[in-house]
This record gives structure tokens, C-alpha cells and sequence, in this order.
């Protein structure tokens, strides 16, 4: 057999390639076409987009950095001791109100004092500095009661016509009182409002001497839009986040419930029946109640092991079989595997987890100090014990469900526990395997040690979390039933004709057809996520004060919403807008997906 | 399937989810590090309480010892037993079980009370209507609930009966004119009523329909706006001796609903409020008014998905052969919308409501606080704040049991209304 044999072979397999290319270009031409079809999808879409692009390029757009806030490490930060809210495009955000103290000046016996920006943060060495400002003129100047004419000691001085702007010969703007007004002896300090040239301040998008705050500052004399843009990064890191975990978490458990049916099925419907009997944002808040208490998330070294252990298993479980045993031999007893690795990990836990702690005090040469060897082994030989008993109970009610007979299920005992068994070392041997490695760790490794997931566990991702574990339920029953309707179709049959084991059913031919409806579920969901993490920020579980968050920037701007209108609108507009694009980006995707659509 | 068989087992379906939302809640309050125990009795942890036996291990006999308020908790909490039996004693099937072996409180002895010993101790858990102690209140859970519950289950009930017509109106006309200008708008509107924050709509209405520089003075010549801008009742109301004393002007036992208790009103308390407040029209009429604003908030925001509902509800039925017959009788297109395929389409909607009330508390939760109402929201928030996870807790578990019971009876007047459901 030569190359030149294989030519029409290779011909019709690339006629092939070429031929599932093009209907791959012309469904997606079609999808494509669909969602243009609504006008709204494509707004969705470019809604979605651009807040993106805001998200992606805050840093150059923003105008400063809006404040120290949880997610974002400060490059610098401005602190200004007497802010003022300024309404949006007003000229106010070009004017500083310096305070000038005469006090100062009469003991160094000066009569000017440089005009100074507020105090800046280096992000590097984390101290403040300022940087001088060049003054164009002086708006106002008034003593510390808001008064133009104090009015002190009989003295009606008009405190504007004492202070003028003197600029040396190095170009530095000072603010030079006059000695009339430092007579006064009991005017202690003086505020100048002046403006001055931002130029610096300035972004490169914006038109040249343009006003700095296009949407307002807040009371802390935060700029709103760069908060907004800031903002931004925050929602879309928490809804992406929070919803990609939550389609993970519910595709694999109702993948599970949907393949395996029976009980397992059962139970996992009963707990989402659970999870959906509380509303989501009281369960949510229920969690994070939990949280609050919770510094840290972190896993026990021992989990932490074991975790990793039991995936390596329960994936190469049908790699190790086929090695050890053959092929065929091991995709007939590979359907087995996948649950049998799943039910005995979440046993062990279990059984790991409950007992651990809460194991009767027995006299039992306990020492002073608390736990002894003696006990360790003690509760080791007891664990095991049980752990057998348990599972031959099982194995007694699953694997000889039909036909019970006490020689059957004797002899499968002791088929688990004979090493001579290539099937069983899933079984009770993997338990004792396990339990071993458990005790190892927890007796080897020192006693504090753990893994630490999250290491600043703060109270955005404590409303992340809560979110994760309230939401997966609507992903379980949605992918369950997607699974229960591919499952009965006639590839999944040929596969399992051909002996393919579980996995490889569920990953490669069933959840490839069930992605659809979770795309549209997980694009709506982040819309979602979006709002309800914006929801508990204004409540005040969420992001601290003051921080780059849209629901806290609202919840902050509450107070002022009367006058101060723009502290509250623009945040809601941002969290609105983001909503509405992901949500008209799903019903526009929902089009594409919907079988009703495809022709 | 008769009835009684449906409504029975719809009945006995909801015992295992009520047994999962109560090991849902023990998990996680059991997961709460720090000790229950101590910031139950805070500052008075040490105060003696009670007497037991201590084992005394060199001598080897009983010694009657003091325990502490402290201790004392330890045990009634059931903290000292094991996850399981501490479940039975957070839900009530078993009393704090002590004294069967020695207690380990510290590593210097055991502790048994003197009282039982051997024995369970009274049971007292959820099933008893005892769940647990607000160390933020200083009064038992299930008493705080109980307060607070009706204020936001009033606010959303209320809600859903704005956002019920609103919705199904605005459906019935989306789906008649499909695909015209006006379907078009309300989609996108439903979309958007979704979409929009409630805490952020809340404030926005705030502005527009309670002050001085809303649309209200401009539009009605009213002072100040329609609606009153927050609170659940007028000042004078609320406080009708002019102190800052809150007197209660609702008689004991009230349901905690206003709108019902503002009709048994005694005579003696009426005769406190102002002028203004006199009969008990007006005073309805005030927590009415005081109710508008929230709920109209949260109205809106329910009624965008009950209009799309709706819409494809209708649409669908409008494909259906007996539509079809009835065009074909030549009825008016009126008659063959409201009374043929309305009717029809109604009723999915109406599976709804139990989704929606637990949207609607949902909500509420959020904008209780901008409209001044202490509801759920609000003291769980607190609760939150001031690490006392009971009484949120408590609150998941009031809410579960209104929104459980409220599909139940949606299940069963739908199965009533529908044979065919009885059959599945």
C-alpha cells in the first residue's frame, strides 16, 4: 500500500472536511441572520459590547481613579478634604476650595502659601503627596463659617479683595494674603474656592479645557463617571463570574440527576425542590448571613488532598481499567464507574465531614492534652468499621436489588475486597485507600494547614458565593431535562451499543446537543446575577462604602436625591442599561437557538 | 384522581421539602464559626443559673457544681451533641438530649444537670414554634418573624394586585396587535421593566410622585406630591400623643396586615388621632396611601414578565381550532378574545402567582428600606450586620412557608379549575 494508493480516500475525506465546513458556515450565516432578524437582539448586543469596551479600557477613559474600592488596587486616588458634590458639566469641578490657614502664616510670618492640589496617594510607597496647581482666578473666598464678611472684632474686611494670586519667577502659583487680613488675629484660616488649570487631569478623549466631571462628583468628591466606568469591571466580573460557576455547578449535577435517573435523580430533585421553596434573594441572604461570619475560604489540607485524588480517579478510572484489564472487558463494567467514584467520594465526605469532631467522648486513655494516638486509631478502626458496614448495606440494596440472596451478596463482598479483582478497587478497597490517605494527612500534615481558595474572602465575593449556591438549581433542572430528552435519542443508543463508557456519552454526545437552551439561560443570567449582586450592594451587604459599586453608589447617593439627582440616576441608568443588553442579548439568542427557528 | 386525593398528596409532597428547607437552615447556621452559645447570653455568660453533677474523677463520685448561663446554653442549644442529634433538637423531634453519657464542655470534667439526667429534656425546636433566640432583639425568633412578616407580605400581595391587571392588559393587547408597533413597544418595555433595578425604580418614584418637584403638583395641583413619600403611616397616626412614644393603635392579636386591622380600631385609640384620623375610612385610607408608592414600585417591576407570559400564552391559544371555530362563527373579535381565548389563556398565568409572590418578596426585601417599612428585609439586613443568623434563618423559613403554601393553594384551585391537572 503505497501514498499515492490512498489518493481518493484522501480526496473524499477532504470533500468531507470541506463539506461540514461549509454547513458550519452557512448555520451559523443563518443564526446570524436570525438574531439581526429583531432589532432589539442587536442593540442587546451593542449594549453589551460597549459596556465591555468601557469595562476593558476604564483605566484610559476614567478620569481618576474613583476611590480606593475592593477590586481594583489603587494606582492613585485623590482625597479632597472639602469635597462638594458638583452637579454634572458644571465649572465647579475646575474649582478647588484650598483652606489657607493665617495662623500658619503668622507664625512662619509669611504672607503666601503655595496653591496646592489635594492630598494624592503614590501607589507605590502608599504616602500622600500634593502637586502644585496653576491658578487661573479666584471664585470665592469665605471664612470658616461660610461668610464673605466676617465681621471680627468690628474689622468688616471683605475677605476676597485680601487675597490675590502671586506667581514667582519659577511659574508657582501662591496665594498671597494681605497684611490687613493677618491684623485679624482671631480669623483663624480662610478658604479660597479658585480655579485652576486641570489640564493635567485631563483624558485624551475629551475635548481641550473641557469640563472634567461630565456626570457630577459625589460628596466625597468622587468623579460619578469614572465610579460608573470602574463600576462597570466590578458587575461584569461578578455576573460572568457568578453565572459561569453556576452554569458549571448545575450542568454537572443535572447532568448527573438526568443520566443516572432513580434515586440519585431523586435526590437531586428534592434539593433543588428545597432550593426553590425559598426565594432567591432571601436565600441569598441567607448565605450570606453564613458568610459574614466566615474571614476566610478555605479548605482543610486533608479535602484538599483528597478533592483532586477522587477527580483524578473518577477520570482515568476507565484509562486504569483498560490498562489493567483490556478494553472490552473494561467498557462493560465502565457504565458503573462514573457513579460508583461520585456516590463513594460524597460517602466519605460525608461521613469524613459529619463525624469529625463529633465523636463520642469515650474514656478512652485520653490524655491531658486532648487528643491521643490511642484515639486516633481508635476512631480510624471504628470509621472503617462503619464504613465497611455501610457499604455492604449498599452494596446488598443497588448492585442485588432484583434477586437478594445472602450467598450473592456474600460472594460480592468478598469479590470488592480480593485483590485478584480488577473491578472491585473502586469499591471497598478505594474506601479503605481513602480513609488511609485521610489519616495520613491529618496526622502528617500540621494542624492548621489548609488551602486556602479565596485568600481575601471580602464581602463581594461573599454575595459572589451566595449567588453560586442559590442559583445552580435552575441550571440542574434545565440541563436535566435536556438530558432526559437527548438521552432517549438514537446516537446516545449507538454509543452505548458500542460500549461507550458513561463519560464519554455525557461529554461527548449528550451535553455538545445540550448547550443551546444554557447559553440562553447563562446570558440572561448574568443580566440577573448583574442585578441581584447591585440589589444586596444597596442594601448593604455587598460592596463597602464608598466604593466602585453601581448598587452602593446608589445606596450612597440615596440620602441627596432630591437635589443631588445625579448621584442616584446614572448609576441606575448604568445597572439598567448592562441589564437590558444581557437580557435582549439572550431573547435575541433564544431566537437563534429555539428549534422553532431552524429550517 | 379525586380531590381530596390530589390535595392530599400535594399536601404530603411538601413534608420533605419542608424537612430540606430545615436542614438547609441547621446547615447553615451550623456553619456559622464562633460560639452560639456565647452571644446568646452576651455579657451574662457567666451569671450562675442552674446546678449539676460534676464526676469528679479522683475521687470518683458525683459533686454538685453551678453551671453558668453559658454552659446552661451549651446544653439547651444541644452544641454539645452531634450534627444529627442537634438537628432533632433545632427542629423539636427530640429534646436536648442529656446526661445518657457524660458532657464535655472543657477539658476539666463532665457536666450533667441535675434535673435529667439520663433523660431528654423538654423538646422545644421549629415544629414547636420556638426558633431559636434573637440575641439582636432579645426576644424569640418566631415573635420577631411574626411582626415583621405581614408588613412586607402586605406590601407584595398588594403589588401583585397592581401588577396582575397591569400585566395581563398590556399582554392581552401585545398579543392581539402582534408584531405591530405597539407589541413591539411593550416588549421591549417588559424587558426593561425586568431589567430595571427596583431599589433605583423605588427612588425614582420617590422623586416623581411624593415631592414638590415631581410631575404630581404639576399634572393633579396636589402639595407635595400624590402619594406620601414614605412610612406606613401618617406621623399623626403613628404617633398620636405627639411624643416620640409609637402607640399601637391595632388590638392585640391583630393579623398585622394595616389594611385589615385599620377596621378594628377601638374607639378609645381612635379618639387619640387628630382631626384628621377620626373614623376608620380615613385611617385605611392612609395606610392605602402610604402602600401606593411601594407598590406600585414592585408592581411594575412583576408585571414585565407577566406581560410576556401572557403575550405567548394568548398567542398560543389563539392558534387553537376552537379560536378558529368561533372567528368562524362570525363572532366579534372582542367576543373571541375576551371570552374564549382569555379564559383559556388566564390560566397558566395563574400557576404564576406563587412564583410572583416570591418575586414580589424579594423585592420588597430590597425597597423596604428606601419606603421606611420594617419589614423582613430590613431586620434580616440588621440581623446580618449584627451577626445574628437566627433570626435570618428565621426569616428564610417564614418565607419558604408563605411561598410553599401559596403554590399549594394556587396547585389546588387549579386543579379545580382544571380536572385535567389531577390526572398527571
Amino acid at each position: 500500500m503505497t501514498w499515492a494508493d490512498g489518493e481518493d480516500d484522501r480526496r473524499e475525506s477532504l470533500r468531507r472536511i470541506i463539506e461540514g465546513l461549509d454547513q458550519k458556515r452557512s448555520d451559523i450565516r443563518r443564526s446570524i441572520r436570525i438574531f439581526t432578524r429583531s432589532a432589539l437582539a442587536v442593540v442587546g448586543l451593542m449594549l453589551v459590547l460597549s459596556v465591555s469596551m468601557l469595562a476593558y479600557l476604564a483605566e484610559d477613559i476614567a478620569v481618576e481613579h474613583p476611590t480606593r474600592n475592593l477590586q481594583d488596587t489603587a494606582s492613585t486616588w485623590r482625597i479632597d478634604y472639602e469635597p462638594r458634590a458638583a452637579a454634572p458639566g458644571s465649572d465647579e469641578c475646575r474649582q478647588r476650595e484650598q483652606m489657607v490657614s493665617l495662623t500658619v502664616l503668622r507664625r512662619d510670618d509669611t504672607n503666601i502659601t503655595p496653591a496646592i492640589s489635594a492630598d494624592r496617594i503614590d501607589p507605590d510607597t502608599k504616602q500622600f503627596y500634593t502637586v502644585p496647581l496653576d491658578v487661573i482666578r479666584i471664585i470665592n473666598v469665605v471664612d470658616g463659617l461660610g461668610y464673605t464678611t466676617p465681621n471680627i472684632s468690628g474689622n468688616k474686611a471683605i475677605l476676597s479683595e485680601n487675597i490675590s494670586i502671586y506667581t514667582d519667577e519659577n511659574g508657582t502659583d501662591y496665594i498671597h494674603v494681605s497684611d490687613e487680613l493677618l491684623e485679624i488675629n482671631r480669623l483663624p484660616s480662610v478658604y479660597v474656592t479658585y480655579e485652576f488649570d486641570n489640564s493635567e487631569m485631563e483624558v485624551w478623549w475629551m475635548p481641550e479645557s473641557h469640563n472634567i466631571c461630565i456626570l457630577g462628583t459625589n460628596f466625597e468628591g468622587h468623579d460619578v463617571f469614572s465610579k460608573i466606568l470602574y463600576g462597570a469591571r466590578i458587575s461584569l466580573k461578578i455576573g460572568i463570574t457568578v453565572a459561569f460557576m453556576t452554569v458549571t455547578l448545575g450542568t454537572i449535577i443535572g447532568s448527573i440527576s438526568g443520566y443516572y435517573g432513580g434515586r440519585v435523580d431523586e435526590f437531586i430533585m428534592r434539593m433543588t425542590d428545597v432550593f426553590f421553596a425559598v426565594p432567591g434573594l432571601i436565600l441569598a441572604m441567607a448565605f450570606v448571613a453564613v458568610l459574614t461570619a466566615i474571614p476566610r475560604l478555605a479548605l482543610p489540607m486533608e479535602l484538599a488532598v483528597l478533592i483532586p485524588l477522587l477527580i483524578l480517579i473518577s477520570l482515568f478510572r476507565t484509562k486504569v481499567d483498560e490498562i489493567t484489564i483490556g478494553e472490552v472487558k473494561a467498557q462493560e463494567k465502565g457504565g458503573q464507574s462514573f457513579t460508583t467514584v461520585l456516590g463513594i467520594a460524597s460517602l466519605i465526605f460525608a461521613a469524613f465531614y459529619i463525624t469529625d469532631g463529633y465523636w463520642p467522648n469515650i474514656p478512652f486513655e485520653e490524655s491531658a492534652e486532648g487528643v491521643s494516638n490511642s484515639d486516633l486509631y481508635l476512631r480510624f478502626i471504628i470509621l472503617s468499621s462503619i464504613l465497611v458496614l455501610g457499604f455492604s448495606i449498599i452494596l446488598a440494596f443497588t448492585k442485588f436489588n432484583r434477586e437478594v440472596s445472602p450467598k450473592k451478596v456474600i460472594t460480592e463482598l468478598k469479590n470488592s475486597v480480593s485483590l485478584n479483582n480488577p473491578f472491585s478497587f473502586m469499591t471497598i478497597r478505594t474506601f479503605l485507600l481513602v480513609g488511609v490517605i485521610y489519616v495520613l494527612c491529618k496526622s502528617l500534615l500540621t494542624i492548621d494547614s489548609e488551602w486556602v481558595i479565596i485568600k481575601d474572602f471580602d464581602r463581594l465575593w461573599k454575595i459572589q458565593v451566595a449567588l453560586i449556591f442559590t442559583g445552580w438549581p435552575g441550571y440542574a433542572r434545565l440541563i436535566r431535562g435536556q438530558v432526559l430528552y437527548i438521552r432517549e435519542m438514537t446516537f446516545v443508543e449507538a454509543a452505548k451499543s458500542v460500549g461507550a463508557p458513561s463519560s464519554r456519552i455525557m461529554f461527548k454526545h449528550i451535553l455538545p446537543n445540550a448547550w443551546a437552551p444554557l447559553l440562553v439561560a447563562f446570558t440572561l443570567d448574568i443580566g440577573g446575577t448583574i442585578l441581584s449582586a447591585a440589589g444586596l450592594s444597596f442594601i448593604g451587604l455587598g460592596a463597602e462604602m464608598h466604593s466602585a459599586e453601581w448598587g452602593r453608589m446608589v445606596s450612597d447617593g440615596r440620602k441627596w436625591f432630591l437635589n443631588e439627582w445625579w448621584l442616584v440616576t446614572f448609576p441606575g441608568l448604568a445597572i439598567a442599561f448592562t441589564t437590558l443588553g444581557f437580557n435582549l442579548l439572550g431573547d435575541g439568542l433564544r431566537d437563534v437557538v429555539d428549534p422553532r427557528n431552524r429550517r | 384522581m379525586k380531590l381530596h386525593e390530589f390535595i392530599a398528596r400535594r399536601v404530603i409532597l411538601l413534608i420533605p421539602v419542608m424537612i430540606g428547607v430545615s436542614i438547609l437552615t441547621y446547615s447553615l447556621l451550623s456553619l456559622v464559626p464562633g460560639d452560639a452559645a456565647a452571644s446568646a447570653c452576651g455579657d451574662k455568660c457567666g451569671v450562675v443559673v442552674d446546678t449539676a453533677l460534676e464526676w469528679n474523677t479522683t475521687s470518683e463520685q458525683w459533686e454538685e457544681v453551678s453551671i453558668s448561663a453559658y454552659e446552661s446554653n451549651v446544653m439547651r442549644m444541644g452544641l454539645d451533641e452531634n450534627l444529627l442529634e442537634g438537628y432533632m433538637v433545632y427542629v423539636g423531634i427530640d429534646g436536648p438530649y442529656v446526661g445518657a453519657e457524660p458532657l464535655r464542655l472543657n477539658s476539666s470534667g463532665y457536666l450533667v444537670p441535675k434535673t435529667s439526667l439520663g433523660e431528654h429534656t423538654e423538646r422545644n425546636g421549629l415544629i414547636d414554634g420556638y426558633w431559636g433566640d434573637s440575641s439582636l432583639y432579645h426576644r424569640p425568633v418566631a415573635e420577631v418573624v411574626k411582626d415583621f412578616a405581614p408588613v412586607t407580605l402586605e406590601m407584595s400581595l398588594l403589588a401583585l394586585l397592581i401588577a396582575y391587571p397591569l400585566g395581563i392588559f398590556l399582554g392581552i393587547l401585545s398579543a392581539v396587535w402582534q408584531d405591530q408597533i405597539f407589541d413591539q413597544l411593550s416588549r421591549l418595555m417588559a424587558i426593561a421593566f425586568v431589567s430595571l433595578p427596583i431599589f433605583w425604580l423605588a427612588i425614582l418614584f420617590q422623586k416623581l410622585f411624593a415631592t414638590k418637584i415631581g410631575i404630581c403638583d404639576d399634572l393633579f395641583g396636589t402639595s407635595g406630591g400624590c402619594f406620601p413619600i414614605f412610612g406606613r403611616h401618617d406621623p399623626s397616626v403613628a404617633f398620636p400623643t405627639g411624643d416620640d412614644q409609637y402607640v399601637s393603635w391595632y388590638p392585640a392579636g391583630g393579623t398585622g396586615f394595616h389594611l385589615i386591622d385599620s377596621w378594628f380600631v377601638n374607639d378609645e385609640t381612635l379618639s387619640l388621632m387628630g382631626s384628621d384620623f377620626d373614623t376608620r375610612w380615613e385611617l385605611f385610607k392612609d395606610t392605602l396611601l402610604h402602600l401606593m408608592l411601594p407598590c406600585m414600585t414592585l408592581g411594575i417591576a412583576s408585571a414585565g414578565g407577566l406581560l410576556r407570559y401572557m403575550r405567548a400564552s394568548l398567542l398560543e391559544v389563539l392558534r387553537e381550532d376552537y379560536v378558529r371555530t368561533a372567528r368562524a362563527k362570525g363572532l366579534s373579535g372582542y367576543r373571541v378574545i375576551v371570552v374564549h381565548a382569555c379564559r383559556n389563556a388566564l390560566v397558566p398565568i395563574v400557576t404564576l402567582l406563587g412564583f410572583s409572590i416570591g418575586g414580589a418578596i424579594g423585592g420588597a426585601v430590597l425597597t423596604e428600606s428606601i419606603f421606611a417599612f420594617t419589614g423582613m428585609g430590613r431586620i434580616a439586613v440588621e440581623a446580618i450586620q449584627y451577626d445574628d443568623q437566627v433570626v435570618v434563618m428565621g426569616v428564610t423559613l417564614i418565607t419558604s412557608v408563605i411561598f410553599l403554601m401559596s403554590n399549594l393553594i394556587v396547585d389546588i384551585s387549579y386543579a379545580i379549575v382544571d380536572p385535567r391537572v389531577r390526572l398527571e
